[in-house]
């Protein structure tokens, strides 16, 4: 990305000029149609954030350390996203079988809200504000 | 809908019906539809069992491809069946199951006034007035159709009714799961909670499993009809009761616990009034909990209907997305429970 206005912010442009003129003159299935557009938009430009900032996914391997150990979580792959993905894997199949069900509202719980709630900052911040429910919902 | 199709439906339509003259002078595509394609007919009839119908829809599948819900025969069968109990449905008037006219096969019921919009029917304040008597009939309606159980010859394509309809429901949730590319813990964390607490089955009885704001018509306070009936089958029914209160099929308005449109309280009195008796309402939690996981699932899967490419839809991959919204749902409302368990 060496041109300007750099993608972020030709996408927030897009969306907008998409908001403000085109948008209002919309109704029933075309008016549904723009709100998906309009929010599609606006979480692609949030994820642009988030990958220049490795906060994000920092936050939830920091959780999944605190679970499993440091070291565990070093040793689940090479970069961030694997690490992620193959955690995930083996806490969804370790609940499957039954490891936490003696504390299922403990620790375990703590790990699922962190990463839940992350997921959220990107696909819907209003929900984790507001229980905002995203926009539009199928009818 | 082209002049061809036109004519050959209102010429299947006449004799069909042993009418004398059937025209179709206008069709409209109705919005809502992903799966399935609802058509507004404007008719004149003269003569025949639908003598005098000016208006009727006509539903079809959509061009895209059905998932696990039933095809139009059955949901005919489905209609009917709930119109004979008493509910209010659009009374289904003509099936063609074979697909020999149109392409696709297809049936024609009578059209239900008003709205099914959920934006609508949770914030409109013209609405408030008539939202006790609202979320009562919705109860007595519930109530009805769950007084139809197996065995039903004419619903044989629903299968045996399950002996435990919370522990088939949870293993079908897995399979969703299963099937999908990534790993969700939180559903994960949530299914295995429905295992561990699993009330004690019920009789199975029929279920519409779609039974939520968005799925049925109103007009002037009333409901018009229960649409959408493509998921039902055999299952406890509390799960109906579960899916229309959760949260998520609240559209925002949280404090109406009944789909957003009106009370609890109002729902159960509704359906008590209608039933004779009352269900274990404690259960219900259960319930929501489960419908939770369910709309969590089925969300992931209709995302990834857009992601492997079988079907490119903004709308598909925006349902995806959602799926963190139940996540983040389910993990509150066990919690919830689980301290009210600890504090009694």
């Amino acid at each position: 990305m060496f041109e300007a206005p750099g993608r972020k912010a030709l996408i927030e442009t897009a969306l907008a000029a998409f908001q403000d003129d085109i948008l209002p003159a919309l109704d029933g299935d075309r008016k549904y149609l723009g709100l998906m557009i309009a929010s599609a938009l606006a979480t692609a430009a949030r994820e642009l954030d988030t990958d220049a900032d490795p906060g994000s996914i920092q936050r939830i391997l920091d959780g999944f350390a605190s679970l499993y150990g440091e070291d565990n979580v070093a040793r689940a792959g090479y970069e961030p996203e694997m690490k992620l993905d193959m955690l995930s894997r083996d806490l969804a199949r370790e609940l499957r079988e039954g490891l936490y069900d003696t504390a299922l509202t403990g620790p375990v719980h703590a790990l699922l809200t962190v990463l839940t709630e992350e997921k959220l900052k990107l696909s819907n911040p209003k929900f984790l504000a507001a229980r905002e429910y995203s926009q539009p919902t199928p009818n | 809908m082209d002049a061809g199709i036109r004519a050959a439906v209102a010429e299947w339509l006449l004799s069909e019906t042993g009418a004398e003259k059937t025209t179709i002078t206008g069709a409209k595509l109705l919005s809502g539809g992903a799966i399935q394609e609802n058509w507004l007919l404007d008719l004149v009839v003269r003569g025949g069992r639908l003598d005098g119908l000016e208006q009727a829809v006509l539903r079809t599948d959509a061009a895209s491809g059905v998932d696990e819900s039933h095809g139009r025969v059955e949901e005919f069968r489905l209609l009917s069946v709930g119109f004979e109990a008493g509910m209010t449905v659009p009374e289904p008037l003509v099936l063609e199951p074979t697909g020999s006219i149109t392409g696709k096969p297809f049936y024609v019921m009578h059209k239900a006034g008003g709205t099914a919009n959920p934006r609508m029917l949770t914030r409109d304040a013209a609405l408030d007035p008539h939202r006790t008597g609202l979320a009562r009939q919705i109860g007595r309606e519930m109530a009805r159709l769950h007084r139809i159980q197996p065995p039903r010859p004419e619903l044989d394509f629903l299968g045996d009714a399950p002996a435990n309809p919370a522990a088939q429901r949870i293993s079908e949730l897995y399979s969703f799961l299963d099937s999908l590319p990534k790993a969700y813990p939180a559903l994960e964390w949530g299914l295995r909670w429905l295992e561990l607490n699993r009330p004690a089955p019920s009789p199975a009885v029929l279920c519409h499993r779609d039974f939520r704001t968005g799925n049925y018509m109103v007009a002037d306070g009333k409901l018009t009809g229960v649409l959408d009936w493509e998921f039902a089958g055999w299952s406890d029914p509390l799960e109906d009761v579960g899916w229309f209160c959760a949260r998520c099929w609240r559209f925002g308005s949280d404090a109406r616990e009944a789909g957003g449109i009106g009370s609890r309280d109002d729902l159960y009195a509704g359906y008590e009034a209608e039933a004779g008796s009352a269900p274990d309402w404690s259960l219900v939690p259960y319930w929501e909990v489960l419908a939770t996981v369910r709309w969590g699932a089925i969300a992931l899967l209709q995302g990834e209907r857009h992601n492997s490419g079988a079907e490119r839809s903004i709308e598909l991959a925006l349902t995806g997305r959602k799926a963190a919204e139940m996540e983040l749902d389910i993990l509150q409302q066990i919690d919830e429970i689980e301290r009210t368990r600890a504090n009694v």
